[in-house]
């Protein structure tokens, strides 16, 4: 049958879960993308990498990370477990975390 | 057509070639929305999009492809060239080339498109505009018997 013929029973694309290095089942990160605008507020009760622009709040519900690229353009409030700030990521406004990692 | 998005999807971390002033950042072709996410304001893109989350807002999406995953639940307006709906959208859907809705599917809003796929089984509320063509004229396709898909192709 042709692709475009039927729609699949699942969306095309994995399991919802992956193991890290330890073996521990987590769920995928969200990830925005470097094309992608955001404005508003965001909750995420998993990892979460913005590699775009996001201006609003950030809330992180869990020990979950966020990571901050440097691509990203970023303004406004981010609260979660842990955020990891890359070297040179546009970043205005308020960081409330247990642990926040500057990396380069 | 769709099964290329498979390989984005599952091996989004995988590494490709970077770019070149910044090693650590890859280049995706999709952004993913997980299930726990949860998304109240605008929302734009120039990159496929998978929402698995809650979004409630605007959402413009343009020339790239919109998946709406089985978790997925989206209150808000959908502009995209391909529009696939596996889980609950309330909003008006504009897919520029194509809408298809999953048997898991539950809509209620209107569609506008050129051609548009609706399985057995998918729950939908409103109205379907076929009144513009496709960027890309699809090739005539028979369907198998005993397929339960529905295939809907524009006069135009």
């Amino acid at each position: 049958m042709a692709a475009h013929d039927s729609v699949p029973d699942e969306p095309s694309h994995d399991t919802e879960v992956r193991g890290d290095e330890q073996g521990v089942r987590r769920a995928l990160p969200s990830i925005i993308g470097i094309t992608v605008v955001m404005k508003g507020e965001l909750t995420v009760g998993e990892d979460l990498v913005i590699e775009g622009t996001f201006d609003g709040t950030i809330t992180g519900t869990g020990p979950d990370t966020v990571t901050v690229r440097r691509t990203a353009h970023l303004s406004g409030e981010v609260s979660a477990g842990t955020v990891r700030v890359e070297d040179g990521t546009n970043l205005e406004g308020t960081v409330i975390s247990g642990r926040i990692k500057l990396a380069e | 057509m769709f099964n290329k998005k498979k390989d984005e999807y599952s091996e989004y971390e995988k590494s490709e070639p970077a770019v070149s002033t910044d090693p650590d950042v890859r280049r995706r072709k999709t952004s993913v929305i997980g299930p726990t996410l949860k998304f109240k304001g605008e929302l734009s893109a120039n990159e496929d999009l998978i929402i698995e989350g809650e979004i409630e807002g605007t959402i413009a999406h343009q020339d790239k492809n919109l998946t709406v995953g089985k978790e997925g639940r989206v209150k808000a307006d959908i502009n995209a060239r391909t529009v696939e709906v596996y889980g609950k959208v309330e909003g008006d859907i504009h897919g520029e080339d194509i809408v298809k809705l999953a048997k898991s599917a539950d809509v209620k809003g209107n569609i506008r498109c050129a051609r548009i796929v609706m399985e057995d089984g998918a729950r939908f509320s409103g109205s379907i505009d076929m009144g513009q063509k496709a960027k890309s004229a699809p090739k005539p396709t028979s369907l198998p018997v005993g397929d339960s898909a529905k295939q809907v192709e524009s006069a135009g």
